[in-house]
C-alpha cells in the first residue's frame, strides 16, 4: 500500500525561506537549501516551496533555487508560486523539480491547469486551494489568501481534479 | 565511464545530481559511438513509451542499446522500454528482457498513476541490492508496469503484486525512481555503478 507522506512546505521570498502568520509579519528562516537538505535527512518523504513574493522579474531566482535544491537532496519536491503558463512550468521541470504548484493562475485562467496536466502528465501538477470561510461557506481565495473568488471549495476541487490535478495542496484559514 | 542516455525524454537532470553527489564519473550523450564504448549505461526516461521510441529511433540507437554487452540500467519509462511491448499508445520496445509492459486499471482505493512511497522487496541475492534490507521504502510514479516473471529482481504490491525490478543478463530495470528514493536509492545506484563489464547476472 502507498504510505501517507509527510511534505514540509517551505515558503520563499526574495531566495530566503521565511516564516509567519497568512504571509505577514515575516521573519527569516533560513537558506532554504540547507533546510530543504536537513528536512531530507531527518525522513521528509517529498518537500514543496512557494514563492510567495513570485513576480516575472523572479523567474530567475526560482528557477536557481530549484536547481542549487536538486542538487542537495534526493527526495522528490515541488515548486509553486507564479506558476503563470506551461514555458516556466518547463524551465522548472527541466531544472530538476518533480512537480509544480499552480493556484491564482489557475483560478483566472482554469485551462491552464488542462493544459499543464495534459503537456507533462497529471503527476507533476499540484493545484492548491486556499480556502476560508465566509458565512458557513467555504470560499476559495486566491493571492495568498487575500482575495476571495466567486467558488466554493467543494466545487472547486472537483473541477481541478477532473482538469487533471495530481495531487491538491488544501490551505484552510491560511494556516 | 558510466555514460547516461540523453534522448530527450525527462529525468536526466536527477538522475545526474544523484551521480554527483556519489562523485561518480559520468556523460550525458546521445552519440552511439560513445554509448558502445561506455563501461555502463543508464537509461532514465519519463513520459510515454511511444514518444520515448520514436525519439531513440531518431537518434539511431535503437540497435546499438540491444547490442549493448556492458552493464545496463533501465529507470522508470527506461525500464519499460526495455521489454516487448507496452500498452502504452500500443508501443514495439527494444525487446531486451522478455514481457509486456501493462497498464494500471484503478478503483477507489487505488488511484493511478500509482504515486508515492511504497515497500519494494528486492531478492536477497542480488548485487544490485547489497546492503539492502528485504523491504525498504521508494518512491514511485507510474501508470503502467510489468508482471512478475523469472526475471523479476525485486516485486511491490499495489493492488496487484508486481514487477519493480527486472535482471536479465547485463540488462537491470528499475521501475521505481532510485534518484529520488533517498539514501537507499542512492544505494542502489552506487551498487550498479560498482558492476563490472561483461557481468552475469546470478540471480534466480
Amino acid at each position: 500500500m502507498l504510505k501517507k507522506r509527510i511534505i514540509p512546505c517551505l515558503d520563499i521570498k526574495n531566495g530566503r525561506t521565511v516564516k509567519g502568520t497568512n504571509f505577514i509579519d515575516l521573519r527569516d528562516a533560513g537558506d532554504p537549501v540547507e533546510l530543504a537538505a536537513r528536512y531530507c535527512e531527518e525522513g521528509a518523504d517529498e518537500l514543496v516551496f512557494l514563492d510567495i513574493n513570485a513576480s516575472l522579474e523572479n523567474r530567475r531566482t526560482l528557477v536557481d533555487l530549484v536547481r542549487d535544491v536538486g542538487r542537495a537532496i534526493n527526495i522528490p519536491f515541488g515548486v509553486g508560486g507564479g506558476i503563470s503558463d506551461e514555458h516556466i512550468v518547463y524551465e522548472l521541470l527541466q531544472n530538476g523539480a518533480d512537480k509544480v504548484s499552480v493556484n491564482s493562475a489557475g483560478l483566472q485562467s482554469p485551462e491552464l491547469i488542462t493544459r499543464i496536466a495534459n503537456l507533462f502528465g497529471e503527476q507533476c501538477l499540484i493545484v492548491a486551494i486556499d480556502a476560508r470561510q465566509i458565512n458557513h461557506e467555504w470560499i476559495v481565495h486566491s493571492h495568498g489568501g487575500s482575495r476571495p473568488t466567486v467558488k466554493l471549495l467543494y466545487e472547486w476541487a472537483k473541477e481541478v481534479q477532473e482538469r487533471g490535478a495530481g495531487e491538491i495542496l488544501f490551505y484552510i484559514d491560511g494556516s | 565511464m558510466t555514460v547516461i542516455v540523453d534522448y530527450g525524454a525527462g529525468n536526466t537532470r536527477s538522475v545526474m545530481n544523484t551521480l554527483d553527489r556519489i562523485g561518480a564519473k559520468y556523460t550525458l550523450s546521445s552519440d552511439s559511438g560513445k554509448i558502445r564504448d561506455s563501461e555502463r549505461l543508464i537509461l532514465p526516461g519519463v513520459g510515454h513509451a511511444g514518444a520515448a521510441m520514436l525519439q531513440l529511433n531518431k537518434r539511431n540507437l535503437i540497435n546499438v542499446l540491444q547490442e549493448y554487452k556492458n552493464p545496463f540500467l533501465g529507470i522508470c519509462l527506461g525500464m519499460q522500454l526495455m521489454y516487448e511491448h507496452s500498452e502504452e499508445g500500443n508501443t514495439t520496445c527494444l525487446g531486451l528482457i522478455p514481457g509486456i509492459i501493462k497498464k494500471f486499471k484503478p478503483d477507489l482505493a487505488h488511484k493511478v498513476p500509482h504515486m508515492g512511497w511504497n515497500d519494494f522487496y528486492p531478492v536477497a541475492d542480488n548485487l544490485l541490492f547489497s546492503g539492502l534490507d528485504s523491504a525498504i521504502s521508494v518512491y514511485f510514479v507510474h501508470s503502467f508496469y510489468a508482471e512478475n516473471s523469472e526475471f523479476s529482481i525485486g516485486s511491490c504490491n499495489y493492488k496487484i503484486l508486481f514487477c519493480a525490478a527486472v535482471g536479465y543478463n547485463n540488462f537491470y530495470g528499475l521501475q521505481f525512481h532510485p534518484e529520488k528514493s533517498g539514501s537507499m536509492g542512492q544505494c542502489i545506484i552506487r551498487n550498479f555503478l560498482k558492476m563490472e563489464n561483461n557481468c552475469n547476472n546470478e540471480s534466480n
